[in-house]
């Protein structure tokens, strides 16, 4: 040990999680975007002078903190250090690059002092709008999901980029929301820069070298000795997706080692013709978050957390997929993969995985004109029930990405539609030991003067959450037009009074149904939450 | 013989009294608090310090009362039998919450139990729309199916909340009417009167809070009312709201979620009263609150305490966001910065120390109390720096062991690490000093505060030890200690003047605002606030207080802008003096403007006030407290002996000690006993003031100057 002693280590590494904690409030309170302030779609780190992540807010995005440590890389790699000056902040959109999806806007801002860079402040952002065909899930390629960014100067030594930012302006149609959330990122960076630095005057620190090394190797150790409690071998899984035209497989073998953790997607299905795909970057940063919280280090997540843990899939399917092939319904894929890695470990581990959650958070786009006579664009989201836990039925929680689905009274001040139901769905929490989660109903009418346009992109109504440890599979879920059942990914225009009616799917179940408790069978009964008939045929409930 | 006050604060461990001969404090008392009837914990410290100081009940005008009775009921789970009426097809808000993970790398961990299950969460067939408008009344056959299904169930409170009944409440009043009729006896909460705001899970959540404790409250004010009756009483009852207000006790049995908070809001404007009276930080502090269980905080600016719309109660975990009950309710803002003297300090899974959250509590404490506790906590560090006197402990009365202490800190901390036990402590003394430091800026950053500009008010037994660390991290220049602090909150509520809040939703572009329909709707407030406004005063002592949530249309995240309303009704002037008092303190809070995007406006805000002199009491020579000590006290966190304070003879402490300052190392303090004897008197750091309730820590180069009223004021 250098230094450092492990007193004030301890209480520098802590400040530095609070000064990206601070950054981020900063960032959600000035985004304008709901994506950004309502769904908690972004992030906001600290990385070294090296580029590694040491300090990321608690209730950050995690799938974004594995990502932007990536794009920080790449960053470094097209620009140097040496080509960079004070006051310059980099930007790309580019899915291979950040996070496999083009509406996520990543920025870098190098952090000088003394005439070197001392630390990077790094963000990623969801912007609602990049131009192409707002996510839908039918892109043919890339060219479809908007307009991409190649790692750039948005702002070069202090000043933003006329060019740039006229660029942008012009190839969306929420300019302001767009440009207003890139501002709201960059006085983040600069929030960090003054916190950071005042933190070094104050303790005299002229680099963080010897505390970012502290930090990232008792991070690693720590992760090291969690992944030691888990059996060593070789785990199997696969799960299966709607899909669009066809279903499609996610394969995964977790093989535990003394070297660590190593997920392949080996024998996953190709890549699909539509945007259902993801770039292997974002897979793996999903995937490592699900592992972290499997093996539970007990410190914050940095880049020496992350170390012992490696993601592969082979070039072209579907979780590693290259340019140009759309990308824009990544979110789908995520989940699923988290959904294998769980289900994987599921025999080394049972009391430490999540059953299958019903579904990635179903987004729907609707866009017309509005009560008001104002033209919108907006997103309904809704969430599936989450797996049963290992000790404890299932929630509905937004998982991996922490959504929060729409909530009716804000929704209808805005939008030309008449919920009729927001409400769990019966019978559709996988049974067992402890049940998956409810998935929820959303019934929407449409009153608005004139047709508004609808694109869905929905999964699990056709192949359910499954349980583990011999729980049972959760209801899936159901998307019907006018009593109609669709497939889940159309688009098509709602006229006035149109009913459409979403119904999320349910988590799976944990642990055999005969062995769920008595009581909670009757409460489960008592509330609504368990037909008759389905307590009888899943948990031989004698009642009636 | 009038003109007399009393005020009383129940809180989970002990009732403290304080009586009052117009502003001035004449006597305090503390008595343990009896969980399964606080009435009668209240009344019999009542009769004591009435009877010690010879005051007639007759004598007193007002009883103000603060409790934490509602809030413990609802920790605790011992509220009633509630039902839920929603709008059919909606009844699952209260529980699908909003769908957050409190922590994001635990997947498993709890969520608190709603307040109502499922089945008793019942719809009703009516649907009202965003504005106003009645698509589907409600039907009576409906109600009183449900009606039956819930006298069944044996539920003895019900909460209504339609969607939209902010807009228009006339569904929820048909419904509450047939209710009365149904199920005479059992109380109808409902979201249009209790919270008119847009947002069904927060209306409902809160709405749901209120009918919880709603019978137990109503029964323990009544009884409270009628114990004071029989001793003589004829003034008026008062009951203290979470945002720093006196409301009558009918209104208060009604709205008990409003005195959720009642005691540390007392608390919080008490501090606002004491700076004013100091003259301290030009009236902007802020407050830190450590006793053995908890640090707290809160911030005081421009004499008022800062106030949220927003809190929760019940968390399950106290220190995650999101783990707890949501109440939007106006309530001093108040947060938790750390788990107190009874901290247990660890080495984490990274080999560095941490301490906290997970805390020894009172029970079995720190392992210095001696009663079977082996963990090191923040006392045991205190203790073995030299911060503590263990002689000294509560004045004496209960004797530390340093032995065990030292024990605690070798085995846990200071052999993992390779430190010396003193180098360990000092450890322990910094890293929660850094972690409450952190806590407190970052509050204040969310705020928009610049602490360096704020006094640091420490109260609590602990608050005083750590206060300098904690405000030298904070730079923040001045420290201030009030004397009394053990019955600070008693104080404080009579300095709370009476208050009533209400809001009502209309969502608008701020250029779009239909004129009459807000002179209408502030009109209704004013005349709702008016009628619940304590003490029916003349109308030209009340002060309205305007304000409005307004926002970039677009943005999610509102800001409360206050407001003045014209008597001549509102026009475009008043709609753009709220657009540029808007864009002010958005550029305060975010450094920008942002031209070009329409403001819309979401919740209008009304405060009705009769201004108090909010002088902080003085206190009478001799004020005593009394009769010795209760039964059961000689424990933490004991009672203030305030008649014996100073009393010991000088030779009983040494006049020096060495103690340990973050900065210096171990160096020799003066240690003086007893306040009361430095009245008026300037002390070079650095000293240590040993005082029954708390040891006041100054540091080298501060100096602390002891005012008249024992008030200690450090400038670092």
């Amino acid at each position: 040990m250098g230094s450092l002693d492990p007193v004030t280590l301890g209480i520098y590494w802590n400040k530095l999680v609070s000064i990206t904690e601070e950054a981020a409030a900063a960032l959600a309170r000035t985004a304008f975007s709901r994506v950004v302030t309502d769904t908690r779609d972004y992030s906001c780190v600290l990385c070294d002078a090296e580029g590694d992540l040491i300090a990321q807010p608690l209730q950050s995005l995690p799938g974004f903190v594995g990502s932007l440590q990536q794009a920080v890389r790449h960053f470094l790699r097209e620009l140097p250090p040496d080509t960079l000056e004070p006051g310059d902040t980099l930007m790309t959109n580019d899915p291979w690059l950040n996070t496999s999806q083009m509406n996520d806007f990543a920025l870098m801002t190098p952090l000088w002092r003394e005439g070197r860079i001392v630390a990077y402040a790094a963000s990623v952002a969801h912007s609602p709008d990049v131009g192409g065909r707002l996510l839908s899930a039918e892109a043919r390629d890339i060219y479809e999901e908007g307009v991409c960014y190649p790692i750039c100067k948005l702002w070069e030594r202090g000043r933003p980029s006329d060019l740039l930012f006229r660029i942008i302006r012009r190839n969306v149609r929420v300019p302001d929301i767009v440009v207003g959330d890139l501002y709201a990122q960059h006085a983040a960076h600069m929030v960090t820069q003054r916190l950071l630095m005042q933190f070094m005057d104050a303790e005299g620190l002229r680099d963080l070298d010897e505390l970012a090394r502290e930090i990232k190797n008792r991070s690693e150790q720590a992760m090291r000795q969690a992944i030691a409690a888990i059996p060593p071998g070789s785990y199997r899984s696969s799960v299966t997706m709607d899909g669009i035209d066809r279903p499609c497989t996610i394969c995964c073998r977790v093989d535990v080692s003394s070297e660590g953790l190593l997920v392949d997607f080996d024998g996953t299905s190709p890549a699909n013709p539509n945007s259902l795909n993801c770039g292997l970057n974002y897979v793996s940063a999903e995937s490592m978050y699900t592992l972290v919280t499997i093996c539970r280090p007990g410190t914050h997540v940095n880049h020496g957390t992350l170390r012992p843990l490696a993601v592969v899939a082979p070039e072209g399917c579907l979780v590693n997929v290259q340019r140009p092939t759309a990308v824009g319904a990544r979110t789908l894929v995520v989940q699923f993969a988290a959904s294998a890695i769980f289900q994987a470990l599921s025999s080394a581990v049972p009391d430490r995985v999540l059953s299958e959650a019903a579904a990635p958070v179903w987004p729907i786009v609707v866009s017309g004109t509005n009560q008001f006579g104002r033209r919108f664009v907006d997103m309904i989201f809704l969430n599936g029930g989450l797996g049963a836990r290992p000790h404890a039925d299932g929630l509905i929680l937004g998982f991996p990405a922490p959504v929060v689905s729409t909530k009716v009274e804000i929704f209808e001040s805005e939008n030309p539609f008449v919920v009729e139901q927001s409400e769990y769905v019966s019978d559709s929490g996988g049974p067992g030991r402890f049940r998956g989660g409810p998935g929820q109903s959303f019934h929407l009418r449409c009153t608005a003067r004139e047709p508004v346009f609808v694109l869905l992109r929905t999964e699990r109504l056709r192949h359910p959450a499954r349980g583990v440890a011999g729980g049972l599979p959760g209801r899936t879920g159901r998307v019907a037009w006018n009593g109609r059942t669709l497939l889940g990914k159309e688009t098509f225009l709602m006229q006035p009074g149109d009913l459409l009616e979403l119904e999320s799917p349910g988590g799976g179940g944990h642990g055999p149904a005969a062995e769920r408790d008595r009581q909670a069978v009757q409460r489960d009964v008592a509330a609504g939450l368990v037909t008759h008939e389905k307590a009888r045929a899943a948990y031989g409930w004698p009642g009636d | 013989m009038r003109g007399y006050t009393v005020c009383v604060d129940v809180g989970g461990t002990f009732v403290d009294l304080a009586l009052f001969e117009g502003e001035v404090a004449v006597g305090f008392h503390k008595v343990l608090n009896v969980p399964s009837a606080p009435e009668q914990a209240a009344l019999h410290g009542l009769r004591e310090l009435l009877a010690a100081t010879g005051t007639p009940a007759a004598a007193l005008d007002d009883v103000i009362y603060a409790t934490t009775l509602a809030v413990n009921a609802v920790v605790e789970r011992r509220g009633a039998p509630t039902a839920l009426l929603t709008t059919q097809g909606f009844r699952d808000a209260l529980e699908i919450r909003t769908e957050q993970p409190y922590d994001l790398y635990n997947l498993f961990g709890p969520f608190p139990e709603p307040l109502v299950p499922r089945r008793l969460r019942l719809g009703v067939a009516e649907r009202t729309l965003y504005d106003g408008t009645i698509a589907r009344p409600p039907q009576r056959e409906r109600v009183a199916e449900v009606a039956a299904a819930l006298r069944r169930a044996g539920v003895a409170s019900v909460a209504v909340c339609f969607l939209h009944s902010y807009a228009n409440s006339a569904s929820e009043e048909a419904v509450a009417g047939w209710l009365a009729e149904e199920l005479p006896g059992v109380p109808a909460s409902l979201s249009s009167r209790v919270l008119p705001e847009i947002g069904e899970y927060g209306r409902a959540s809160t709405t749901v809070v209120n009918a919880y404790v709603l019978p137990l409250i109503g029964r323990h004010l009544a009884r409270l009312d009628a114990g004071l009756r029989e001793l003589g009483f004829g003034g008026r009852l008062l009951v203290v709201t979470s945002a720093g207000g006196m409301m009558g006790r009918q209104v208060a049995a009604e709205l008990p979620v409003k005195l959720l908070e009642s005691g540390p809001a007392s608390g919080a404007v008490g501090v606002a009263a004491l700076l004013e009276a100091k003259g301290a930080g030009d009236g902007d502090a802020v407050t830190f609150d450590m006793g053995g269980t908890t640090a707290k905080t809160s911030i005081v600016i421009d004499g008022r305490p800062l106030v949220t719309t927003e809190y929760e109660v019940g968390r399950v975990e106290r220190f995650k966001r999101g783990s707890g009950l949501l109440v939007r309710m106006p309530t001093v803002d108040i947060v938790e910065v750390g788990a107190g003297g009874g901290s247990i300090a660890y080495v984490d899974a990274a080999g560095l120390l941490a301490v906290g959250p997970r805390s020894a509590g009172a029970e079995p404490g720190p392992a210095c109390y001696g009663r079977g506790g082996d963990l090191p906590t923040v006392t045991d560090a205190d203790l073995l720096l030299g911060l503590l006197n263990a002689a000294y402990f509560l004045g004496g009365t209960f004797p530390l062991d340093a032995e065990l202490a030292r024990r605690a800190v070798a085995r846990h901390v200071a052999t993992p690490l390779g430190l010396a036990v003193e180098e360990a402590a000092a450890g322990i003394f910094r890293v929660v000093n850094a972690n409450m430091a952190q806590a407190v800026g970052v509050h204040a950053a969310e705020k928009g505060v610049n602490v360096q500009r704020c006094a640091l008010v420490a109260i609590g037994g602990a608050g005083p030890v750590h206060a300098c660390a904690v405000a030298r991290q904070l730079g923040i220049r001045r420290v201030v200690v009030p004397d009394k602090a053990g019955v600070f909150s008693a104080l404080g509520c009579r300095t709370v003047p009476p208050a009533f809040e209400h809001v009502t939703s209309y969502r608008a572009l701020l250029d779009e605002v239909d004129l009459p329909r807000l002179d209408a709707l502030y009109g209704r407030m004013e005349e709702h606030c008016l009628a619940n406004l304590v003490g029916a005063a003349a109308p030209e002592r009340v002060r309205f207080g305007y304000a409005v949530d307004v926002q970039y249309a677009g943005q999610r995240s509102y800001l409360t802008v206050p407001f003045a309303k014209p008597s001549s009704g509102f026009h475009r002037a008043t709609l753009a003096a709220i657009t540029r008092t808007f864009e002010e303190a958005y550029e305060v809070s975010y450094h920008r403007r942002i031209p070009g995007v329409p403001l819309e406006a979401l919740s209008w805000r009304l405060r009705a006030e009769e201004p108090l002199p909010t002088r902080w009491p003085r206190l009478a020579a001799g004020a005593a407290g009394l009769l010795g000590r209760p039964a059961g006290a000689g424990g933490p966190g004991g009672p203030a002996d305030q008649g014996r304070q100073g009393g010991s003879a000088p030779g009983d402490a040494p006049r020096t000690r060495a103690v340990y300052f973050p900065e210096h190392g171990f160096v020799a303090a003066r240690v003086c006993r007893g306040r009361a004897r430095l009245a008026r008197e300037r002390l070079a750091g650095p000293a240590v003031i040993e005082d029954e309730e708390t040891t006041v820590v100054v540091p080298p180069g501060a100096v602390a100057d002891v005012g008249d009223d024992l008030t200690v004021t450090i400038v670092l």
